[in-house]
């Protein structure tokens, strides 16, 4: 009897050693559980074009969820290749991407749209509809994914409201002032409260009073609960700021700090 | 369920808006998608309208042959049933001398000499006793002539067989223009369906090129590749629905009331024009499909080249 329980027992210990293989079901299930928690994950991300030297060179790095986190680098230095791989405009030559929970390697082509309505975007250049009034620019997209008319009258103007635009609804990105349009992109980003809103280089066309407007709007939005990743080359906001600072040079992460400043970088 | 069904109509809603956006090229793409199906549908009914009156003069051809007045009923009726043997016969009626005389009469009403002349004959009838006979086409009556040859005895020598000539040759003539009007109008067809074809290619490449932003603002939102592309087709099929409305309405104000003056002409058009006013539903059917089948295939052409999502 006491043979038969000894036996048992190495069965079970035996299953249990291979069960913490690497690359087992259970190790495998665990690391999505940890990949879950971050809300965006790089696991060693490198790109390369063509022959030339990589934009992105076996980048790390993981961002938790509600954090607000600053990207800052000079030009070329692989920030605009971060986001495009992040928001799957170019696939990465190598490294592991998980964003919101969705492993980019076992993301289908037609699984991209569904991606992307998990992340919002905001460009420097704000990419407004101009034949588009504001609302009708902020409800295209929530007309994009099937949403009621009912539901998006009911939606926009408390977005509009957040972002300060009561009023201005009718008109159109051309009445607007630099600061305004890039509220309603903003507005736009966030209608269908996205997990992540990547702000990439929000405040490059706009004076410093519109800048922190827009970059108080960001912080607001980011106490919702929305992660923000932003990149700029505003030296003062980003000290004055006091968040999160990842500094990229010649595609590598150079520094990651918790409470950082530009020079830093 | 009820998301598809927003969705799809918003596809139109977009494709609509684009449609009344670019005022000159739709106006293009329309007129040239207009002549197409117009030179399609006038093709079909010219074909139809030939093609009857061909018909129907084939069917007024006869032969005559004419019989001396020594014959025999019963040899007249052998030869009447040789002839109806004959494939290419449809009908042999016998024309007796009296029915002759008074269907000379009838016809040379007006004729006050003829008639006079006639009548001082008294009761001698100078004319013969005949064979009409209706074939089926005019143009083969090899088997007709071998029998009416055998019964050459039968025939009156002076009078030669009559095969009603200007008919026979109007009827080639009719069947010329009709060959060639069909043959010009294929052509000319297929000719303005590749124009068609080329210009809402390139009015969809415009399209896709002025709203280059819009289409990667899309992207990056998460719409869908069938969200971007579906107003470009609805777009390109609007282009097809506007021209059959206006093809259409030109066939049925102009070419259905105007029609009738050909009649004059001894041109058949009534049976095509009832088709055309009796099934009114398959003729618009079938010039929205042609239109908008060019305009879908155009810009599917063009969304394969140039909208890369």
């Amino acid at each position: 009897m006491a043979s038969w329980m000894g036996l048992l027992r190495l069965i079970w210990k035996t299953n249990k050693d291979r069960r913490r293989q690497p690359g087992s079901r259970v190790v495998r299930a665990n690391q999505r559980l940890c990949y879950n928690k971050k809300v965006i994950l790089l696991d060693r991300v490198t790109k390369i074009y063509g022959k030339n030297k990589p934009a992105l060179n076996r980048v790390s790095l993981h961002v938790e969820p509600k954090e607000f986190v600053i990207l800052v680098g000079t030009s070329g230095a692989g920030k605009s290749t971060l986001l495009k791989i992040l928001t799957r405009e170019e696939r990465p030559t190598s490294g592991k991407i998980v964003v919101g929970g969705i492993d980019y390697d076992t993301l289908k082509d037609k699984s991209v749209p569904l991606l992307r309505r998990k992340i919002g975007v905001v460009f420097q250049d704000f990419k407004l509809l101009p034949q588009r009034t504001v609302f009708e620019n902020i409800a295209f997209a929530l007309e994009i994914v099937g949403m009621s008319n009912r539901e998006i009258r009911h939606t926009v103007p408390k977005v509009i409201e957040l972002v300060g635009l009561t009023g201005k609804e009718n008109q159109f990105p051309s009445e607007l002032s630099g600061g305004e349009q890039q509220r309603v992109a903003i507005a736009r980003a966030v209608v269908r409260q996205p997990k992540i809103l990547i702000a990439d280089e929000p405040t490059g066309n706009l004076d410093p009073k519109h800048s922190w407007d827009i970059v108080r709007l960001l912080e607001k939005i980011n106490r919702y609960g929305t992660t923000v990743l932003l990149t700029t080359h505003n030296q003062d906001i980003v000290n004055k700021l006091k968040r999160r600072v990842i500094t990229i040079d010649h595609g590598k992460i150079i520094s990651d700090v918790a409470q950082g400043s530009y020079n830093q970088g | 369920m009820r998301r598809g069904f927003t969705t799809v109509l918003r596809i139109f809603r977009y494709g609509l808006n684009n449609f009344s956006r670019n005022a000159w090229l739709t106006t293009a793409a329309t007129v040239v998608m207009t002549i197409t199906l117009l030179i399609i549908i006038t093709t079909m009914f010219a074909r139809f309208v030939f093609n009857d009156t061909i018909d129907q003069v084939r069917q007024k051809i006869d032969v005559s042959v004419y019989l001396k007045d020594e014959d025999t009923p019963a040899q007249v009726q052998d030869f009447a049933r040789q002839l109806k043997a004959v494939p290419v016969v449809t009908s042999v009626d016998y024309v007796s001398k009296q029915q002759a005389r008074t269907t000379f009469e009838e016809q040379n009403r007006a004729e006050f000499q003829q008639l006079q002349a006639l009548a001082e004959l008294g009761s001698d009838n100078p004319f013969p006793a005949s064979l009409r006979i209706k074939t089926r086409d005019p143009n083969k009556l090899e088997g007709l002539n071998a029998v009416i040859g055998k019964n050459k005895p039968l025939l009156d020598t002076s009078l030669p067989t009559s095969y009603s000539g200007d008919r026979k040759a109007a009827i080639d003539r009719i069947a010329q223009v009709s060959q060639f009007s069909e043959t010009a109008g294929l052509v000319a067809a297929a000719v303005f369906v590749v124009i068609s074809i080329m210009i809402v290619f390139n009015t969809i490449r415009m399209a896709i090129f002025n709203r280059r932003d819009e289409i990667e603002m899309m992207k990056l939102i998460g719409a869908e590749k069938r969200f971007i592309r579906g107003p470009f087709i609805v777009e390109a099929a609007l282009y097809g629905v506007l021209a059959a409305i206006v093809s259409l309405l030109l066939v049925y104000t102009v070419i259905i009331t105007r029609v009738h003056d050909l009649s004059q002409y001894e041109i058949v058009v009534d049976r095509t024009v009832n088709f055309f006013r009796t099934w009114p539903v398959l003729i618009v059917l079938g010039q929205l499909l042609a239109g908008v089948l060019i305009g879908v295939f155009s810009a599917q052409l063009a969304i394969r080249r140039y909208l890369k999502l």
